[in-house]
């Protein structure tokens, strides 16, 4: 059950390294737990994946996973101001998506909520018809949102974004 | 885990002028121990420069309403270009100090802190039921309580800080 992806595309010039560290810094500091779980880099191509993860309660659990594609990728020196900088130019696809996780397991993967069937039903009925609000109205917006600031986040940090709204 | 619902969100009151720090500190306190709150310091911060201070403090006190749900009031202090100065008032010299004060105030009500209504999934499940349909009314009438609280203590912060002169 997704409840939202985005998707940030960019060609051209950029920090890699700082963008990768503003994405982490971004998702821990907002108490998410960064878990990376894939980093492959034979240039001209890169691949990172991060699975974060947020408990807001001990039933609920927000997961927002973002993939990094890099195409194209070559260091080229940039001078900004009066300094030489090293740079990366290429092409870039971010893939957001947003999740949520209910009745999830414990720190020692202990998963109660699927013992036995009927706990497994019990969990459908819950969801379904007594914390159908709860979930709708507060979880899954909280982390909706959550993956929309970030996507708006990368967009100001590769310069994507207007000085001033479009209005 | 507990679950921590914000039912007072942030708000805050500032003000410019004269005051005098360890006044206001008192009246929190007092009001805290008035209304049965336990003290958390969360966080002490003063910077001293060579005329003016700089005073954060966070504190989280808390309240235990029953044995399943809690209050807790997180309250950050901050005081900013405060400066020692001597008013004159009535032919008497009082030592007061001078500079900016935020006070803000969040309300949460944290259900379940000890974690007994999670060990199990049918537990879980019928504390659930129990809150939404049962204790629907109960629940209503404590986050009414906690919002009331809140707010004393911010008529209290700003009967102080003498903002309520009309």
């Amino acid at each position: 059950m997704g409840v939202g992806s985005f998707r940030v595309k960019y060609s051209g010039i950029f920090d890699l390294d700082g963008l990768v560290s503003s994405i982490t810094g971004w998702l821990s500091s907002h108490a998410y737990t960064v878990k990376e779980t894939k980093y492959k880099h034979k240039i001209p191509k890169i691949e990172i994946s991060w699975s974060c993860s947020r408990k807001v309660t001990h039933y609920v659990k927000q997961i927002i996973e973002v993939k990094l594609y890099g195409e194209n990728l070559q260091k080229v020196e940039v001078i900004k101001g009066k300094e030489k900088k090293l740079m990366d130019k290429g092409r870039l696809i971010i893939n957001i998506s947003a999740d949520l996780e209910t009745g999830y397991a414990d720190y020692l993967d202990r998963d109660h909520w699927s013992k036995t069937t009927f706990l497994m039903k019990l969990k459908d009925f819950f969801n379904k018809w007594i914390y159908k609000m709860d979930l709708g109205l507060i979880y899954e917006d909280e982390v909706y949102y959550d993956g929309l600031h970030l996507s708006n986040f990368i967009k100001t940090k590769l310069n994507m974004t207007l000085d001033q709204g479009e209005f | 885990m507990s679950e921590k619902q914000i039912i007072s969100p942030e708000s805050s009151i500032s003000y410019e002028g004269f005051f005098e720090p360890k006044q206001l500190f008192r009246v929190i306190e007092k009001w805290l121990k008035e209304n049965h709150y336990d003290q958390v310091e969360k966080e002490a911060f003063e910077k001293a420069t060579d005329a003016k201070r700089f005073v954060k403090y966070s504190l989280e006190p808390f309240k235990k309403i029953n044995d399943y749900a809690k209050f807790i009031i997180k309250l950050k202090i901050t005081l900013s270009d405060v400066e020692d100065v001597i008013v004159e008032y009535e032919d008497n010299k009082i030592p007061m100090s001078k500079g900016k004060v935020k006070v803000s105030l969040t309300g949460v009500l944290e259900t379940d802190y000890e974690n007994k209504w999670e060990a199990k999934p049918v537990y879980f499940f019928l504390i659930t039921v129990f809150n939404k349909f049962i204790f629907k009314t109960e629940m209503a009438y404590v986050k009414s309580r906690l919002k009331d609280e809140i707010n004393s203590l911010k008529f209290e912060i700003k009967s102080f800080l003498n903002l309520y002169r009309f």
